[in-house]
């Protein structure tokens, strides 16, 4: 239990560093190359360290497999262009909220589908507490940005 | 439909797309491997960020005037991460604590590590004190990631 909620915790950290990154290339080259370049640098990368691991064995279980697990790298592209077009528009502190809102929703409702959620009642609670947090930071932005105008 | 409720429920779709994509990813790496499964999804992903892109810069006016620059080597390495991202996702969201607790562990860490940068001005940002607001923002989404993975399992 404790091991994949320290993966899970690490991950954040490496998606906040990915952030910075990825930002800087997309202030350069624009948010939907910076995908394109993400997503073939990554693919460059898992080459060597699957040859290694002999995944490409995998290969084989492709016809197999329900169609639907190969959507996740459509999914992230689909993301990438909706957020980009959406958050230019909602302004970055509302729409973060709004996609955060998304994925908690979404999240609990596959994890309730599958059967490993005991209480959909006690699940959105968890829920509405992780995004009174997330709306308590907005306004403290909004405050220091005031402060900040005043000055 | 306004014009602004359309941005809104943009804005929950995407991050909707985004847990279904984690959800996704982890089904394959539950068939075959989380390597595996990040080597595709990249693969596949170059390819649909190649079409999005291209197809954005033909049809699309703000797309086609956006200036572009060099950017430094350093940030294409954000690929690099990436492909971390999609493995370590594809092992916890098949783990006990699943695709709701994967997803909250995940903003957790992002925003304590946010705090750090910003409190001790990492990466060129300008260093700033921390308020009520930070400390409030990590003590509600800390209880709703413990009330997630340890009173729903």
């Amino acid at each position: 239990m404790w091991i994949p909620i320290g993966l899970a915790f690490i991950n954040g950290i490496i998606i906040a560093v990915n952030r910075v990154f990825n930002g800087r290339l997309a202030k350069s080259k624009g948010a939907l190359q910076a995908s394109f370049w993400n997503h073939l640098v990554g693919f460059a990368f898992l080459i060597p360290i699957c040859l290694l691991l002999g995944s490409f064995a995998f290969i084989t279980s492709a016809g197999t497999l329900p169609p639907f697990v190969y959507a996740g790298g459509a999914l992230g592209a689909l993301f990438v262009a909706l957020s980009s077009w959406v958050i230019v528009r909602t302004g970055a502190i509302n729409g973060i909220i709004l996609v955060i809102a998304g994925q908690m929703i979404m999240g609990t409702f596959i994890d309730s589908i599958l059967g490993r959620i005991h209480s959909i009642t006690v699940a959105l609670i968890g829920v509405a507490l992780i995004l009174i947090g997330v709306k308590l930071s907005q306004l403290g932005l909004r405050r220091s940005n005031a402060d900040a105008n005043s000055k | 439909m306004t014009k602004h409720s359309l941005y809104l429920v943009g804005a929950l779709v995407a991050g909707g797309i985004l847990a279904l994509m984690i959800f996704v990813n982890g089904e394959l790496a539950r068939h075959t491997s989380a390597e595996w499964s990040s080597l595709v999804a990249h693969g596949i992903g170059a390819g649909c960020a190649f079409v999005i892109w291209q197809g954005m810069l033909r049809l699309s006016s703000s797309t086609k005037r956006q200036a572009t620059s060099r950017a430094p080597w350093w940030s294409y390495v954000a690929g690099i991460f990436g492909a971390i991202i999609v493995i370590l996702a594809s092992i916890t969201v098949n783990s006990p604590i699943g695709l709701s607790g994967s997803i909250s562990l995940m903003l957790l860490g992002q925003v304590l590590f946010g705090l750090l940068v910003d409190y001790f001005g990492w990466f060129g940002m300008p260093a700033r004190d921390l308020t009520l607001y930070d400390f409030g923002q990590v003590f509600f989404i800390m209880s709703g990631t413990a009330v997630l993975i340890f009173l729903m399992r």
